[in-house]
């Protein structure tokens, strides 16, 4: 089991419930699609599984190790496991397109390093490698912000690829992107998840894109977990409740 | 890379040269600050409030000076805005005289304007406005005409497609759309005023600063202090209206009616200063015989001049490099989405500074609110004279000011940014260096180079109240209405403070 969550709850201000006693599990290789209304919880819940949001109650085990109890140093180890995709990608626009792949080593490098631009030979030509699969090694040396924005979300996804991570979040990355990047950008985590077996959560509000990529489905609503299947169980019917 | 390296010796060359030029040393400057502060505490502390009896008048009318000369140096700014716009004014000399002259008043330190004054307006309170006038004029004019030009380009372009005249896309067009910028450049002008109306008492307009400055002179720092404290108190409520009309106006308040209480508030100050406008003409009509004396420059004393000015110029450098590097430190420490949650842990004991984002800008705000030229005279008055004390002058009024800017900054950059380097497990310094900088150095460089130009401002005139360079050899000067000296002294600042315009302006681009 490679992510283990039992009785998650969340609240911002000790009065509503982000989350509500959540509990799954997620072997090796799974392409999870979570579906949901904006504020049922979606964004909240992938946070708290690299605990960029400190969660309230409950537990995580990532490969293992208690979130909980990590302390500052540990957790950095953790979340370098991790990578992490944004809807608004959000790159570091006044930097290079390679400095931005490369930032996903940052876990692994000290600062004096990372500082002064060396990064480690076998990390660049990993960077080059991954920006050749998703077809920007021509543009490794222009500016983040003279990118477009699915060519941006593909760097994005370079990034949190370069940091080899055991699982692979993303929230919404696609909501901001036309339908033809869109599909690329979903394309990318596909191949990655099915050549290299990387497990995947994703935040998406078009359950379309869910059925057609998804291994399983996790409908959320109001916080909690209201549909967990296959992508085919996923009923017209139960598509309605979630979104109601 | 290479050019990266470039630079960066080239802002060391730059950053270190002053201080070996000046001869004054690095670690010097830094050891005198606990023995300045230390000073300060037991000289300065607790303030004598005894000074501030009989005084009102003369508090009452350093908020009054700045009233009145901002409100009118507003109305005539507008004028030379429109004087100095390329799409407004399409007569080349005319548009080039205006912008000769605005920027004759917006490079000559404000002070020596004042103590020029004096030749023509004796001493008192016609000082004091009239010198608010010109400084203001010179500051407001090219922000105006620089609006005007934007909203040219934007919105009236419509207006003219019309066939509306010249004076219908003013009335129409320029009025309604400036009277936004027109305000908040206005507000922002008032803020900066009442800290010079303060000052411009050294030289003669009579207000808060001559007190001030008397006390230090006498050394009765209790009583200094405590005008001071009131200073401050000053400073910091007109700011928090300021800004609470400001809130406001965005939030789409009327314009009309607060300029209506604008013109109110100014007639009622003018008539409380008991401003004699006759008295003004008069005078006025004798400036054309009294500037006739100015108008012959004695360049045997060039050399001598040039020397103090770049002697002002290294120290205005000087403070500057200082006060940005504690800024820059501080700044991170400070802003809410950079501050480190640090926890000191003793055995059992655990103490949080979380606070200190909340301490470093309360004492930010609070040293902002001096006017630079009291902290100077401060610092002056606990160190002596000399170049030390000049220099952090200088620069605790630079930490102020940068301290701010570079803090607004950082915290404008989103969150999300910041949280995408976190969930790479990047460090706190990592996340810094590779998320922050870079969106923020360009802002921050910008804030520099304008604080430079201040700094000098600054620096020539703190030698007006004795701290050297050429502000002092213009004093002296003055003093002996040895006109010939003042014009060459005044036409070589000017020179100078064009030039070095000029260079920040292309350094910007
Ligand atoms: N930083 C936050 N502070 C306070 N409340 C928040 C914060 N982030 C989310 N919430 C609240 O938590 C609930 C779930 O939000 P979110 O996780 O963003 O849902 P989704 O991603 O599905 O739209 C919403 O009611 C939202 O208002
Ligand atoms: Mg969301």
């Amino acid at each position: 089991m490679l992510l283990k969550i039992k009785n998650l709850s969340k609240t911002y201000d000790s009065k509503n419930y982000a989350l509500r006693d959540v509990s799954f599990n997620v072997s090796e290789g799974e392409f999870i699609a979570v579906v949901g209304l904006s504020g049922a919880g979606k964004s909240t819940f992938i946070r708290c599984i690299n605990r960029l949001v400190p969660f309230s109650e409950g537990e995580i085990f990532f490969n293992g190790e208690n979130l909980h109890n990590a302390n500052r140093y540990s957790l950095k180890k953790i979340r370098s496991k991790i990578g992490m995709v944004f809807q608004h990608h959000n790159l570091i626009e006044q930097t290079t397109v390679l400095s931005n792949v490369l930032h996903g080593r940052l876990g692994e490098t000290s600062f004096i390093r990372s500082a002064l631009g060396l990064y480690r030979k076998e990390d660049k030509e990993e960077a080059y490698k991954l920006l050749k699969t998703v077809g920007l090694y021509d543009y490794k040396d222009k500016k983040a912000k003279t990118l477009s924005g699915g060519q941006m979300q593909r760097v994005g996804i370079c990034r949190a690829l370069m940091q080899k991570p055991k699982l692979l979040l993303a929230d919404e990355p696609i909501a901001s992107l036309d339908p033809v990047s869109a599909e690329t950008v979903m394309e990318t985590m596909k191949a990655v998840n099915e050549k290299t077996n990387l497990t995947i959560i994703v935040n998406l509000h078009q359950v379309d894109f869910a059925k057609k990529y998804a291994s399983r489905i996790i409908g959320m609503k109001a916080g909690k977990i209201f549909f967990d299947g296959t992508p085919k169980s996923l009923t017209e019917d139960i598509i309605k409740e979630i979104y109601s | 890379m290479n050019k990266k390296i470039l630079y960066f010796v080239l802002i060391a060359a730059i950053s270190v040269l002053p201080f070996i030029i000046l001869n004054v040393s690095l670690l010097d400057i830094i050891f005198s600050v606990p023995s300045l502060f230390s000073f300060l505490f037991d000289n300065f502390f607790p303030p004598n409030w005894n000074a501030l009896d009989g005084n009102f008048i003369i508090v009452r009318n350093t908020i009054l000076f700045a009233i009145v000369g901002t409100c009118i140096s507003a109305l005539l700014a507008f004028f030379l805005g429109i004087l100095i716009s390329e799409y407004f004014n399409p007569f080349v000399p005319i548009r080039l005289l205006a912008r000769f002259f605005v920027s004759f008043l917006r490079n000559v330190p404000i002070i020596i304007f004042a103590s020029i004054l004096v030749f023509i307006f004796g001493i008192g309170p016609l000082i004091g406005v009239i010198a608010l006038v010109l400084g203001g004029v010179g500051f407001l004019a090219r922000s105006y005409a620089n609006n005007m030009d934007e909203l040219a380009q934007s919105k009236l372009e419509a207006l003219k497609s019309t066939g509306a005249s010249y004076f219908q896309i003013i009335f129409h067009g320029l009025f309604p759309a400036f009277t936004p910028a027109w305000l908040n450049w206005t507000l922002f002008a008032f803020e900066i005023n009442i800290r010079i109306s303060a000052v411009l008492g050294m030289v003669g307009a009579g207000g808060l600063g001559l007190l001030i400055q008397a006390n230090l002179d006498l050394r009765n720092f209790r009583r200094a202090m405590a005008l001071i404290i009131l200073l401050m108190a000053i400073v910091l409520i007109v700011e928090f209206f300021v800004n609470k009309l400001r809130e406001r106006l965005e939030k789409g308040l009327p314009y009309v009616p607060i300029i209506a209480f604008i013109i109110v508030i100014f007639f009622i100050s003018a008539s409380a200063l008991n401003l004699n406008f006759q008295t003004f003409i008069q005078r006025l009509s004798n400036a054309p015989r009294i500037l006739a004396h100015f108008a012959i420059f004695d360049f045997s004393v060039a050399p001598e001049l040039l020397a103090a000015l770049f002697t002002s110029i290294l120290l205005g450098l000087a403070g500057l490099v200082l006060g940005a590097v504690f800024s820059f430190i501080l700044t991170f420490f400070a802003a809410k989405n950079t501050a480190p949650s640090l926890t000191i842990k003793f055995s059992k004991y655990e103490l949080n500074l979380n606070f200190l984002p909340f301490l470093i800008k309360g004492a930010i705000a609070l040293l902002r609110a001096i006017p630079s030229l009291v902290i100077i005279l401060m610092i002056i008055a606990s160190l002596g004279f000399g170049y030390i004390a000049a220099v952090l002058g200088i620069a605790f009024s630079s930490l102020g000011y940068l301290t701010k800017a570079f803090i607004a900054s950082v915290e404008e950059q989103e969150e999300a940014k910041i949280e995408a380097l976190k969930s790479t497990g990047a460090s706190h310094i990592q996340v810094i260096y590779h998320g922050i900088l870079p969106a923020v150095s360009s802002v921050f460089w910008r804030w520099i180079s304008l604080r430079l130009e201040f700094n000098i401002s600054d620096s020539i005139s703190l030698g007006v109240v004795g701290a050297g360079g050429i502000g002092m050899l213009l004093a002296r000067a003055i003093r002996q209405s040895n006109f010939s000296y003042i014009a060459t002294g005044v036409f070589i600042i000017f020179i100078a403070m064009f030039i070095l315009e000029l260079i920040i302006d292309k350094l910007r681009n």
